[in-house]
Formats: structure tokens, C-alpha cells, sequence
């Protein structure tokens, strides 16, 4: 008897519908075109026993006998191999900004050393990127400071929750993580070192999907899938328990008591809605929360300030409404907000910082492309916050990266709100000379009114293209940077402090040997070169207010330069993925008193290999690390200070030793199960494979006479379970 | 944040680091002015140093000293009085057997007009007068400071001394302490209120916080640094058949007393 085979097809694991596939029946010789949904239909089988053959790139053939009343109303192919995540495919176009460095998903979740595939431990892979202990990123040899930190675009305060180990939002989460290093573009500024930047992923539109993930630091779930035709939703969570761990730890240490484990919490979600076929709209949003308690049973370095409760708090929120306009073929409009608050408190026995930041940031960029061989942008780039700051802290000094103990320096209280504006306007034309030369002239006007100065920044990119696989790009220009709060409000800083400015100029080449291939051997490389000039300085000098004078605490006399060498190499050919990444760096720093000295964060040779292989359902990950260590300011004496009976160091010549070098490999292992409608994946990433030393500070004893390296992270191993669907 | 990441990392830092509250080598202990402040009219203070040198024998200890107004010592700037001369007292010598104990008193002439040129809060607050010393025991030296306030401040506002009058040893005065008792010290002279002017202009008045700085001839003391009224243990080594124990009270603000009990 005939009968009807209606069924569905869908990549196994995911439930992903295949459409456009064909499915072919046995005996009959017969075929079915799966739909948009997998859907497929056989009018009329009338076999007993009846063969499906399904056989399509990328998947393992499926060849499989049933009788008619087994036919399987849903058939599960499955993939020859899953990425962690869905790849996000990046066309071969040439960048808007060439000096970018992106990484998408595909690449960072799967990254070893990266605690279960965090975009920016990822990204720290990237030339450029100093090798950091602490939640900070140094970029070219700048100053922590010199960072800025964004999400769509939009500034936020910190981008890695405590101790550096996860950023701020989870991977899945994350289209890609965008570094713009030395010689960036005009759309961004206010960082004399660079950005780092997290672009939020657009929610899926097709399915629902998500998954619950738990490891030794964290655990979190996310999900995302369509609302409805035009609007998908990604909404995620995640809580750590890192603190646990190290609570155990510091049971055995009698110098202090975790009396809250330090904890961290995000919660995000992305809205998407097509609003119109030219009109897009996007909401990201993210919570985050970070917090520790303890208490020193020991007075820390013996000093008598610093010890008893010890208590910090930073949470930040953000809502960022984007709209995508295109208007037709030569126009297209972008605008967005980013809505939030900033919370940061600190406090160690009474003395504390209480920061209350209300944050309204505000981009638009306005693209007309009036000919084939002309792109023209017009942008604005506005960040207002309004605040209010209660501190009651000593004013010490941290000149050649040494701190002068807390119980020498003079008590400040001070309670002070105020509001603050930092307006960006910019233009970027893109002008075609002729097939292989690009002038890209650039413009960028900020005014801060912390220091009530407009600052033009004139700015230009080449770049000039040789053939199809290779081509060179050059760009400069001026940068600036606002002070940072406590150099300019009058109780701590100087009123009259000007902005930070820097030169920037750099010049490189980009090589793709892959002709065309999907696969092979990439080369990226150039030079760079900083001058950097107003830089901010502790000042013992008295300036005149009124008829009376008082301190300047902070002057613009310092300066210096940064150049440097940078080469990427990427080969990928499956099953293997290699990149070997190359750093040379010189920085140095200019300050009154000291001439010209190494920066603290002059790391002379940053070597970065990194590898994987994929092996059906496994994959085997490495990153080797090799970094020249961070110079350090010695000890020459010291000094008894009757009043508070601790010592105050007298500094030798400024960051003129060195700590030992760097030296870490991490390995990750992938495994893969998976099941008709799920994937369960297991890692286990191991940091420091070698259990170097590693040293990244150094602790001295009370009168600096003795000193001792206090060590990076050991032999780390840790693990995870992920349950996807 | 580097501040916890150092913390972290270094908890596993070795132990084996001198202790601050050993009197085992040269080393100063206390430097007293009799007025930790004055007005600004000037006028002389008298300053006590108490030194240990318990390896020395009684050598002869030379102290140099020279006076200037705070260079910035909070800024990082190094606690010397560069360009200003030297006074010498020396000849000194520590006779005591534990070899701890106050050298003669030298006096300070304060200038007046200090705080002349600074802002009304800072000339109610007070600016910082520097005496700074070098002390030289055969080729060893070491260096130490001492602040004067100086302020407009006058009479009973001005900051005083605050005294120990003895130390308790589980709560007693044993014949000879054994180890791990708690050491406590006995205050005097408590803690002061004072009136400042915060950096918003609000006058505020604040309480004192004291603390205590523990020394031992044999061991150390844990912690070396507590809260006026907490105790500290004393970690006695090798049985000594004599035993020196030193507290220190100060009260942030150049305020300091010392008591010594020798057993």
C-alpha cells in the first residue's frame, strides 16, 4: 500500500533545520528538497522496507533502512565537526580601519589559557597587548590608564571582572572582540594607548537555543532565539564562586580573614528587531557586580593604616538602544545611547573612596558613499557623566611604581559632585586615488570640560594595495585623553591639569598566501611609534591660589616615546590552526628629576604561539607565552618615620631593573558528546604547564632591606561541563 | 585592583622575612618630640631618640641631624634636607645591657611664619616641619625622620603626647613572661579629640585612633602593630635568660610614648 513520508531534518545536536538539502529513498529512486524549516515530503512509498540517503558536504552521510511504519518523523545529521560556537564567516574585505584587530567567536571560544574561551583573555593574544597579571590592559607599552574599554562602541568602566580570570560579558554573547592598538581611527578617541572593545552578538533568528555551562570558577546559562518574525532575544547569566576557592586557601593564613568571598555576577541580554527592511533596531544590556570582604588580622606591610576591614565593591550597568538606518544605497545612519551607572567602593579600615557615576554616552555616525571611489563619514561621539565622590584617603605618592606607605601621607576628606562632559566630533573620507591608493584623511575634535580645552586632532591612513594578496598601510596622528578624576578635582589633583596628548605614527603590510583558499598561511606585520607629551606627574610643588599658596599635587611634565615592532603569522589548514605573534617594544618614560627611564610596562620581547587540532569530536589546544619581564624601580634605602614608625623607601633610578622573564604554557583539551537534540562538551585547560615562577611584583621587608618576587599564578587546571541545545 | 591581585598572589609568600618587631640589629625605634605641635610662632621642641643596637656592643653612635620645612615626603620626594647644614652630637653610646635605649634629647628651634603664604586650612591644619637624622654606628648608618606640625592652633588645640604607663602580660606583671602570653599596654594619656578642616572646608572633629607598636629582645611580637586596646602575642625564641619588651604608642599625628619593661 502507498503511504505519504512527511519528516524534518536537523543538524544533530543543535536542531538546527537544514533547508535546500536533498534526501533520496531507496528502492524507489526518489528524491525530497528540504524547506526553510527541514521540512521534506514523500508523497507515496511502497516499499517495505524503504533506504534514506542524505549525503552532504560538511556532514556525515546518513544511510539508513527502515520499514514503513519506522520511518523517523525527524532525521538528526550530523556534522563532521562542531565549532564551540557557530562561526560567524568574515568575508576577505578590506577593513574600514586597517590598524583593527578583530577576533570572532570561532576564534576565542575554543582559545587555551583563556579559562573556557574568553574573548579578551583571547585577545590578549593579539600583538601589542602586554602580558598582565591584574584585570588591566596595556596596550603598547602604555599606561593601564591609556585604555579604554567599550561595549558597541559605548565606554565602560572595567572590562574584566576580579583578578583578570572572565570579561564582562560571556562568550556566547560576543560577535567579536575589536582591538584598536596605535594609529586608530577618528570614531574613537580619549585613549592614548588604545581600545578594547566587545561587539554584542545579534540573538539567533532561527531557533531557540542556549546552554547551561558550570566550571571550577563559575557557572551560567544563556539563551537565546526568536521572538517573533522581525525580533530575536539573547538573555544570559552568570554568578562565581572563584572567591570559594581562595577562600580555602587564605583558611590556612593567619595575616586575614575572607569574611566574603570575593564574588562576582553578570547578567546581560541583547534585543534585536527588524524594524523596517531599511531599519534595524538593537538593545544590549549588562549588569555587572564585583565584591570582596576581608579582614587583615595583620597590619599589612606593618603599616598601621592598613589593616582591620577591608571592603570593595564595583558595579556597573549599562543599556545601549542601537538604530541602524540605511537609506539607500549611498546613506546609512547609526545611533546609539548608552545609559548606566558606575559604583566603585573601597574602603580599609575607615579610609575610603565612594564613587556614585551616572553615565549618558551618545554615538552617531552618518556614511555616504556619493561614488565608488569616495566613503565619507561624520560622527559624534559624546559622553556626559555626573557624579558624586566621597573619599577620605591619604595623599601618597606611587612614583617610580613604588608606593610611599599609606600612614606617611596627609589625610583628605572630601565629598564633591560635579558634572562633566567629554564631546567628540569627527569626519573620515575615504578617497580612492586610483586602484591601488586609498587616502583616508581624518578629523577629530574633543573638548573636555575637566579641562576646558578643544583639542583637534588631525589624523590619516593609507593604504596601498600591490596585488590581491598583499598591500601596505600606513596612518597617524594626534590623540588625547581626559586626566583621570583624581588629577583634576581640587581637593586631590590640580584644577588647571591639561589633557595627555600623543603622537601616533605607524606603518605596516598585511600578506595572504592563501589565493582564494579558505585555508593557508596569512602575514601581518608593521612598525610603531608614540610620542607622548603632557603626561600627568606627581608634583611636591606649591602653586598660588588667591594670596596663599597650595599644593599642585600633579603636574603635566612628563613625556616619552614608544616604538615597536609587531609580526602575525596565521596558518590554518585542517585540522590545524596555528599563529605565531611577535612583539618588540620600547618604551620609555621623561619625568623631572629622573631623565628618561623604561616604562613600567616596557616588555622588550612578547613572543605568542598559540595552536590547535581538531580531531573529530576532540580538539587539542596550546598557547606558548614568552615575555621580557616588567622593569621595576629598586630600593636604594630607607627611612624610619618617627610619627607613624613604618619605613619610606628612598627610590633608586626609575624602573632601571627587571624582573625574571615570562614563561608559560597552557594546553586545552575539548571533548565533544553529541546527542540528537543536545551537545555536552567537557574541557580542561591548564595554565602554567611548567609551573614557572613567574614573578610579577616584588614584596620587601619592613625597612626594604630584603626583598622577595611575589609569583604569577601556578600549575592551574581547570575545568568545565556544558550542556548546549 | 593590583593592590588585591599582590595580596592574592602572595599568599604564598614566605614568612621569612625580618620581623619589624625584632630588636635584633641597629635599628631606631621611636623619635619623640616633646611638642609634636606648635604654633606657628615657633619656638623649640626637644626630640628624644630611642635606638637599639643590641650586635654593638657599646660602640659609639654618632647622630646627625639638620632641619627644613617638608620637602613632600607624601609625594615621594626623599626626607632630606638638601642644601641645609648638619648639627653633629657625638660620641653617644648605649649603655643599658640590652643595649635600648633613649639617646640624649637634641633641640629644634621652629621658625615662625610657616604657614604664613598657605591657605587658612592648611594653616589650621597644619604644614609639616622636617627634622631629619642620620645615626651612625661604626660603618653602619641608618636614617630616620621626624614631622613637626605647625599650626595656627593654640594652647589645649594643640596635639600632645599620649602615654603608656605599663604593659600586662595575660592581663598581669609576671616575673618573666613565657610565650605566646598577650601583651597589652596600659594607656596614660588617651586619645585627644581634634578639630581639623576638611578639603570641602567643613571643620570637623575627629577622635584619635591609637595604636601600639610591640619590640622584644628574644622573638617577635604577632602582630607588631595593634589598636590601643588590643593585645599582641610575644613569640619568645632560645630561652633567653633576660628579656626586653618595648610598646609604643602613637597616635597618627606625631603624637608618641613608649614604656620599656626589662625582665
Amino acid at each position: 500500500l502507498a503511504q505519504t513520508y512527511q519528516g524534518k531534518l536537523l543538524e544533530k545536536g543543535t536542531k538546527k533545520p537544514l533547508a535546500d538539502i536533498n534526501i533520496y529513498l531507496l528502492p524507489e529512486k526518489i528524491k525530497s528538497t528540504t524547506n526553510k524549516k527541514g521540512e521534506f515530503v514523500f508523497p507515496q512509498i511502497n516499499q517495505e522496507t524503504s533506504t534514506i540517503i542524505i549525503s552532504v558536504p560538511d556532514y556525515q552521510r546518513f544511510e539508513k533502512s527502515f520499514s514503513p511504519e519506522k520511518l523517523p518523523p525527524v532525521i538528526y545529521l550530523e556534522k563532521e565537526f562542531y565549532d564551540v560556537y557557530e562561526s560567524v564567516v568574515v568575508g576577505k574585505v578590506l577593513k574600514r580601519d586597517d590598524t583593527k584587530k578583530q577576533m570572532g567567536q570561532e576564534s576565542f571560544a575554543g582559545s587555551a589559557g583563556t579559562f573556557g574561551g574568553d574573548p579578551i583573555r583571547a585577545a590578549q593574544n593579539f600583538s601589542g597587548v602586554n602580558q598582565s597579571s591584574s584585570a588591566q590592559i596595556v596596550i603598547q607599552g602604555a599606561a593601564p590608564g591609556d585604555t579604554a574599554y567599550t561595549i558597541d562602541g559605548h565606554q565602560i568602566p572595567i572590562i574584566f571582572h576580579f583578578g583578570g580570570l572572565s570579561s564582562v560579558l560571556p562568550p556566547l554573547a560576543v560577535e567579536s572582540v575589536e582591538f584598536l592598538p596605535a594609529g586608530y581611527g577618528s570614531e574613537y578617541s580619549r585613549a592614548i594607548g588604545g581600545l578594547i572593545g566587545l561587539k554584542t552578538k545579534k540573538p539567533n533568528t532561527d531557533r531557540w537555543s542556549g546552554y547551561g555551562q558550570i566550571d571550577i570558577f563559575n557557572m551560567g546559562a544563556l539563551a537565546q532565539g526568536p521572538i517573533d518574525e522581525n525580533s530575536s532575544l539573547l538573555i544570559g547569566a552568570r554568578y562565581s564562586y572563584v572567591g570559594k576557592v581562595l577562600e580555602k586557601v587564605a583558611e590556612q593564613n593567619e595575616d586575614f580573614n575572607l569574611t566574603a568571598a570575593p564574588t562576582f555576577a553578570d547578567v546581560n541580554s541583547t534585543y534585536f528587531k527588524k524594524l523596517t527592511d531599511k531599519t534595524q533596531f538593537k538593545m544590549a544590556s549588562i549588569i555587572s557586580k564585583d565584591e570582596l570582604n576581608l579582614v587583615f588580622n595583620k597590619a599589612v606591610n606593618d603599616d598601621p593604616k592598613l589593616r582591620g576591614n577591608f571592603y570593595q565593591r564595583t558595579e556597573f550597568f549599562r543599556f545601549i538602544p542601537q538604530l541602524n538606518y540605511r537609506l539607500n544605497e549611498k546613506h546609512e545612519i547609526d545611533y546609539s545611547l548608552g545609559f548606566g551607572k558606575d559604583a566603585i567602593f573601597f574602603d580599609i579600615n575607615n579610609q575610603f573612596l565612594d564613587v556614585n557615576s551616572w553615565a549618558l554616552t551618545q554615538r552617531g555616525e552618518w556614511r555616504f558613499e556619493p561614488s565608488s571611489w569616495h566613503h565619507f563619514s561624520l560622527g559624534l561621539d559624546h559622553r556626559y557623566f555626573w557624579y558624586v565622590t566621597k573619599v577620605n584617603l591619604p595623599s601618597v605618592s606611587n612614583e617610580g611604581g613604588v608606593n610611599t606607605p599609606f600612614s606617611v601621607g596627609e589625610m583628605k576628606r572630601a565629598t564633591f559632585d560635579g558634572k562633566d562632559a567629554e564631546l567628540g566630533f569627527y569626519l573620515k573620507d575615504e578617497i580612492k586615488l586610483n586602484q591601488k591608493l586609498f587616502f583616508i584623511p581624518q578629523l577629530r575634535l574633543d573638548y573636555f570640560t575637566q579641562t576646558q580645552e578643544p583639542i583637534l586632532q588631525p589624523r590619516v591612513a593609507l593604504r596601498y594595495i600591490i596585488n590581491d594578496s598583499l598591500y601596505l598601510r600606513s596612518s597617524g596622528g594626534l590623540y588625547t585623553q581626559a586626566p583621570e578624576p583624581q588629577q583634576y578635582v581640587r581637593a586631590f589633583g590640580n584644577p588647571f591639569i591639561d589633557a595627555p596628548r600623543s603622537n601616533h605614527y605607524t606603518i605596516g603590510f598585511e600578506k595572504d598566501f592563501r589565493r582564494g583558499s579558505q585555508y593557508g598561511l596569512t602575514w601581518g606585520g608593521g612598525l610603531f611609534y608614540k610620542e607622548l607629551d603632557r603626561l600627568i606627574v606627581a608634583s611636591s610643588a606649591l602653586r598660588s591660589q588667591g594670596s596663599s599658596f597650595v599644593p599642585r599635587n600633579f603636574d603635566n611634565l612628563g613625556d616619552g616615546t614608544i616604538r615597536g615592532l609587531e609580526s602575525t603569522l596565521k596558518y590554518q589548514k585542517d585540522p590545524w590552526t596555528l599563529g605565531f605573534v611577535y612583539t618588540y617594544l620600547e618604551s620609555t618614560r621623561r619625568s623631572p628629576g629622573q631623565g628618561s627611564y623604561p616604562s613600567e610596562f616596557d616588555q622588550t620581547h612578547n613572543l605568542n604561539f598559540t595552536g590547535s587540532y581538531r580531531q573529530k569530536r576532540w580538539t587539542y589546544s596550546t598557547r606558548i607565552r614568552y615575555v621580557t619581564g616588567n622593569p621595576y624601580t629598586p630600593i636604594q634605602s630607607s627611612y624610619f618615620d618617627g610619627d607613624s614608625g613604618v619605613y619610606t623607601p628612598v627610590r633608586g633610578d626609575f624602573f632601571s631593573q627587571r624582573l625574571p622573564a615570562f614563561f608559560s604554557i597552557d594546553i586545552r583539551i575539548d571533548r565533544r558528546w553529541i546527542y540528537n537534540e543536545w551537545i555536552l562538551s567537557g574541557y580542561l585547560d591548564i595554565q602554567n604547564l611548567t609551573n614557572s615562577s613567574n614573578p610579577q611584583n616584588i614584596t620587601f621587608s619592613y625597612d626594604y632591606e630584603k626583598k622577595e618576587y611575589v609569583n604569577g599564578f601556578p600549575i592551574l587546571p581547570t575545568f568545565g561541563v556544558k550542556g548546549e541545545f | 585592583m593590583k593592590f588585591l591581585m599582590v595580596l592574592f598572589l602572595c599568599l604564598s609568600c614566605s614568612d621569612d622575612m625580618p620581623k619589624i618587631s625584632s630588636l635584633d640589629k641597629f635599628k631606631t625605634i621611636a623619635l619623640i618630640a616633646d611638642f609634636p605641635e606648635i604654633n606657628d610662632a615657633g619656638g623649640n621642641v626637644s626630640i628624644t631618640p630611642w635606638i637599639s643596637d643590641p650586635l654593638g656592643g657599646a660602640r659609639t653612635i654618632d647622630l646627625y641631624w639638620s632641619q627644613c620645612p617638608d620637602p613632600g615626603i607624601a609625594y615621594g620626594v626623599e626626607p632630606t634636607c638638601v642644601g641645609a647644614s648638619e648639627t653633629l652630637m657625638a660620641n653617644q653610646a648605649l649603655t643599658s645591657q640590652d643595649r635600648t635605649e633613649a639617646l640624649t634629647s637634641f633641640s629644634v628651634a621652629i621658625p615662625s611664619g610657616l604657614t604664613s603664604l598657605r591657605s587658612s586650612r592648611d594653616q589650621f591644619n597644619g604644614v609639616y616641619y622636617l627634622i631629619s637624622l642620620r645615626i651612625m654606628a661604626g660603618s653602619e648608618q641608618i636614617k630616620a625622620y621626624k614631622r613637626i606640625r605647625v599650626s595656627t592652633k593654640s594652647g589645649a588645640d594643640l596635639n600632645t603626647n599620649p602615654t603608656l604607663t605599663g604593659l600586662t602580660f595575660n592581663g598581669s606583671s609576671p616575673g618573666f613572661p613565657s610565650t605566646k602570653m598577650n601583651v597589652k599596654g596600659t594607656i596614660g594619656n588617651g586619645a585627644e579629640t581634634f578639630q581639623y578642616i576638611d578639603s570641602d572646608g567643613n571643620n570637623r572633629a575627629q577622635l584619635e585612633e591609637l595604636s601600639i607598636s610591640f619590640f622584644t629582645t628574644s622573638g617577635n611580637m604577632d602582630p607588631s602593630i595593634v589598636e590601643a586596646n588590643d593585645s599582641s602575642k610575644i613569640i619568645i625564641k632560645d630561652n633567653p635568660s633576660q628579656l626586653t619588651v618595648i610598646g609604643v604608642i602613637r597616635d597618627q599625628r606625631g603624637g608618641i610614648g613608649i614604656i620599656k619593661e626589662e625582665f
